[in-house]
């Protein structure tokens, strides 16, 4: 205690003669310092108030001069760091304190640059790598990229394929692999006179999109092969929603007739019209594999089965084909119908046919074998759907029947409507019946429920015939001859958005994507539409003939194609199909 | 007597002793089965200085009653989800957070790692590459692509 406290008076003491001889001159100091500092110290008390008051000013020449001179050279400042690291903890923060206010604010600007650092944290870089992997993966695949950006470490760590496989679903899209979609029709565009295409690329720049679309694996799908998919499902969504359309081509068929039913399985393009004809399309290859011929009437509807294997369609001939996908050879007739095959539906090799002759038919495409007749509708069955056991059909007597397909028995019969049902959808795992009517109205129904109590909600708005209908959750998309799309909540029974823009009836409706529904329409335009905000994101195809009888009859799509048929009633527009291709490759 | 839970001595790295109850150790891992041991002597832990560890009584003494979460099987992607208390009590300097996760791993505490990695995620959300550098204070020059 008493050692410290005398090292402690040496250094006061020696305060003030350090800063007298500065007050006077260096030469003086420097010559005779002792002898100076014991006769100052005695001296009046005039010399101590002058001392006092040019403290501040001694302590700022000392801060400036320091960036100016090497430290080690300047016995002042080394002076005060020994005078430092003598003091307690709370003393030194004391003279912290002090010094800065005693400091200009350059100086103070420099502190903070050198202080600040120590507060800051490179975090992915010091931690452990599955610490930081922890951290990335609370962040969406958008933030990552940016993360990427960053720095060098930082990229190598969010490119650990672990962190973007944890992406949700959502996010980390599943895509078929890169497609070719170069040669056949694709060798041309869709773009012709009276075909609009808006936003498609130029045909001059075609050849080098066509050469860097065979590139289908990229440097990042090498290195970090999960975020190559999520660039790829983010550059298709951005395809389909602003980007120029890179790709698209005309198949040319069923001259001068309807295509009455279109449908895609994988890279099968199938189309049935009241030509009598199937015709079955490569669409990577843009061309025809084969015609499908042997119906003596129209084709109203096909379908393809969920294996790929087989194609069925029913025709004004009344009866069923059932049609190989291999070779285009045809397998089996199913006859029984007596009247015009209207509909089907498929859930493994069992189909289900519906007929303007009031009866549904149970068939097993493979064998060809004829299971059941379900008699109990009083007029034409217009749409079914089927899950593997219950089959749901709606008709031109206004109602909707259940049945099993096994017994061939009618469980309930759902009555409301009071026109035709035009259009239908099933959800199996929630019981729910979706019908739409030519009575303006779609009801939802929930069949377990009490006789007499299955309708669940009435969805009012549409002034037409409904035509087609999706539902994910609890939202409803639907289309109508009214020229409307609707976005309904069918928990709340309301209508959540009405699309406008067509200019007459709809025609088909596929919904893909997160929020991306497509339209066709006897006005002759195919839409996209965002149903999340109820806006147009653009039109995809427009006939200069439409409204002079050019028409859109369907629409289909894959998650990186769309194909719609294309015709007129009135020979103003040729029978062909539109494809538009919205691919991309792994960067 | 031996069937009761005794508090136990922690010694920091820089040799400050603590006492902690077995409502408190019990939601690290690490000295759960400390407790669990009746151990009299101190525990030394090497990897925390006496400053972080008082922080980590602090969030452990206010998250005592919390309700155990079900184990996850899916990883959380909200960080959003942070209550109030959580928020002020991370409003610290980066460095600081820092060690936290690094105490919070060392020390098996599954709740306040994950809220301190979803609190160092939020401040990158959202923001640009140059914005993320000056949060962390990454130089231009060094380690840069």
């Amino acid at each position: 205690m008493w050692p410290r406290n005398d090292v402690h008076m040496d250094d006061g003491s020696m305060t003030p003669e350090d800063q007298e001889p500065v007050t006077d001159n260096d030469m003086e100091y420097n010559d005779n310092g002792e002898e100076s500092s014991y006769s100052n110290g005695s001296s009046s008390s005039y010399n101590a108030d002058k001392l006092s008051s040019s403290r501040p000013l001694q302590h700022k020449l000392d801060l400036s001069a320091s960036p100016s001179r090497n430290n080690d050279l300047n016995p002042r400042v080394e002076h005060l760091i020994a005078l430092f690291k003598d003091l307690s903890s709370a003393e030194q923060m004391d003279a912290f304190t002090r010094l800065l206010q005693e400091s200009n604010m350059t100086n103070i600007r420099q502190l903070r640059a050198i202080i600040e650092p120590h507060f800051q944290r490179d975090f992915l870089s010091c931690l452990p790598v599955e610490l930081g992997m922890k951290i990335l993966h609370n962040l969406t695949g958008y933030d990552l990229l940016k993360v990427a950006q960053v720095s060098k470490n930082w990229k190598l760590i969010s490119e650990i394929d672990k962190i973007w496989k944890s992406l949700g679903v959502e996010e980390f899209k599943h895509h078929p692999d890169p497609t070719d979609r170069v040669t056949g029709a694709w060798q041309g565009t869709a773009i012709a006179a009276g075909v609009t295409i808006p936003d498609h690329i130029q045909p001059c720049d075609l050849n080098v999109h066509r050469f860097l679309k065979l590139q289908k694996f990229g440097d990042i799908f090498e290195r970090a092969a999960d975020k190559s998919r999520y660039l790829r499902a983010d550059k298709i969504e951005k395809n389909w929603n602003a980007n120029p359309i890179m790709g698209s081509a005309v198949l040319r068929g069923h001259e001068d007739h309807v295509i009455t039913c279109m449908q895609i399985h994988d890279d099968v393009l199938v189309t049935g019209s009241d030509d009598n004809t199937l015709k079955v399309w490569c669409i990577d290859k843009g061309e025809v594999m084969y015609t499908l011929v042997g119906h003596t009437g129209g084709v109203w509807t096909s379908q393809i089965s969920q294996c790929g294997r087989y194609i069925v369609s029913g025709s004004t001939d009344r009866t069923v084909k059932v049609w190989s996908t291999v070779d285009g050879s045809l397998l089996h007739t199913l006859q029984g119908h007596t009247s015009t095959v209207r509909c089907m539906a498929m859930a493994g090799s069992i189909l289900v046919t519906g007929s303007r002759d009031t009866t549904l038919r149970v068939w097993d495409v493979e064998s060809g074998r004829h299971l059941a007749t379900l008699h109990g509708h009083h007029a034409a069955v217009r749409c079914v759907q089927f899950d593997g056991t219950t089959v749901v059909s709606g008709g031109y007597d206004f109602t909707v029947k259940i049945w099993n397909a096994h017994t061939g028995r009618c469980i309930r019969t759902l009555t409301g409507h009071n026109n035709r049902v035009y259009s239908l959808l099933f959800e199996s795992e929630r019981s729910i019946v979706c019908s739409g009517s030519l009575d303006t109205s779609i009801r939802v129904w929930d069949f377990t429920r009490p006789e007499g109590q299955e309708c669940v909600a009435l969805l009012q708005g549409h002034t037409s015939l409904t035509s087609g209908m999706q539902l994910r959750g609890n939202i409803l998309v639907s289309c109508n001859a009214d020229s409307h799309v609707r976005v309904w909540d069918i928990h709340e029974g309301t209508c959540v958005h009405m699309l406008s823009g067509h200019r007459s009836a709809i025609t088909s409706l596929q919904w893909f994507g997160r929020n991306m529904v497509a339209t066709s329409s006897d006005d002759g335009t195919v839409k996209l539409w965002d149903i999340e905000r109820g806006a147009l994101i653009r039109d995809l195809v427009t006939l200069d003939s439409g409204g002079n009888g050019g028409c859109i009859w369907r629409l289909c799509s894959t998650s990186t194609m769309l194909a719609c048929a294309v015709g007129s009633r009135n020979n103003t527009e040729e029978t062909k199909v539109i494809l538009l291709d919205f691919d991309a490759v792994y960067p | 007597m031996s069937s009761e839970e005794q508090d136990v001595k922690i010694v920091t790295s820089d040799d400050v002793e603590f006492i902690v109850s077995p409502k408190i150790a019990n939601q690290s891992k690490l000295l759960a089965d400390f407790v669990v041991l009746n151990q009299r002597e101190p525990i030394p832990l090497k990897n925390v200085t006496s400053e972080i560890f008082k922080k980590v009584i602090e969030w452990c003494e206010y998250h005592a009653e919390d309700i155990p979460k079900p184990p996850d099987n899916v990883e959380e992607k909200r960080t959003d989800d942070i209550g109030e208390w959580d928020v002020e009590f991370l409003k610290v300097d980066k460095g600081t957070l820092f060690e936290l996760v690094l105490a919070a791993t060392y020390l098996d505490i599954k709740g306040l790692f994950n809220v301190t990695c979803k609190s160092i995620a939020n401040s990158i959300k959202g923001k640009s590459p140059e914005e993320i550098r000056a949060v962390f204070n990454l130089g231009n020059e060094t380690n840069m692509e």
